[in-house]
């Protein structure tokens, strides 16, 4: 990794900028053509290629209401784990969704989803001086959802009921929300 | 206790269709012999807080069935 896109360091995982060479030198856009990876997201349901991914890191590049960054290992920053995101970043309301895709199969640790999310948040509220941040999963993930509340003070505040259709059934999808002064600091 | 956990452990099995385990061994890993991945670690993070009031993965990483089960004793 070249150390120039180091743009947030944790203490097992740094989040780093997106660069047009991951569109081909990582496995970025084929995992959303993994029906494991995206079973529980509102993904594959068309195919993903490379002039597709090529074409989103273009969009992304010059969109302010995105911040996508690549999740890498702290001690070994070439091993590419993931992306998390804040979108839909609203500096008038001040507020933004937040996603994360643990691409990597043998990444899909607890522990380290919860540090990449505390970091992204740390960095909604301390920096960009957002006043809300939300998300949304689907209801199969109830218990992740449960896990949210309890680690950071999230807030259940509505339900999409049949709301994303999945392996043949609509499923309902929760949402969440934590202002800035409900975030708890655990790091 | 150990049943207890033994019987939220088979409950979050039985949701991906696994077979319940008769028992916990030592040495037993949650996410590669009891199948658990994140979500489900998740789940039996949030069950186990639930019903004794600990919170197994607030410091550290845990990966085997005995830290599971030591963390709650020392809970105790």
């Amino acid at each position: 990794m070249d150390k120039r896109d180091l743009f947030i360091s944790g203490k097992t995982v740094a989040l780093r900028a997106i660069n047009r060479d991951d569109v081909t030198n990582t496995n970025w856009y084929g995992w959303f053509n993994d029906e494991e990876t995206t079973k529980n997201l509102q993904k594959h349901y068309f195919p993903n290629t490379v002039e597709k991914q090529m074409q989103f890191y273009e969009t992304l590049s010059k969109d302010n209401s995105k911040i996508q960054l690549m999740i890498v290992e702290k001690e070994n920053p070439e091993t590419i784990l993931g992306i998390v995101s804040l979108q839909k970043i609203d500096f008038i309301n001040s507020n933004a969704d937040l996603s994360l895709v643990i691409g990597e199969e043998e990444a899909r640790d607890m522990k380290r989803a919860e540090e990449v999310m505390y970091l992204m948040l740390r960095h909604a509220f301390n920096t960009l001086n957002l006043h809300k941040v939300t998300l949304g999963y689907i209801d199969t993930l109830k218990f992740w959802g449960m896990f949210l509340m309890k680690r950071f003070g999230f807030t259940q505040e509505g339900e999409l009921k049949e709301h994303m259709f999945k392996n043949g059934v609509y499923h309902d999808v929760i949402l969440l929300g934590l202002t800035k002064d409900k975030f708890k600091v655990k790091y | 206790m150990k049943v207890k956990v033994l019987e939220i452990i088979n409950d979050i099995r039985g949701k991906k269709g696994l077979e319940a385990v008769e028992d916990l061994v030592e040495g037993m890993s949650l996410r590669d012999d009891l199948g658990m991945d994140s979500f489900e670690l998740a789940e039996l993070t949030v069950r186990i807080e639930d019903e004794f009031g600990v919170d197994i993965f607030e410091d550290e990483i845990i990966y085997s069935v005995d830290e599971l089960l030591n963390k709650l004793s020392n809970a105790e």
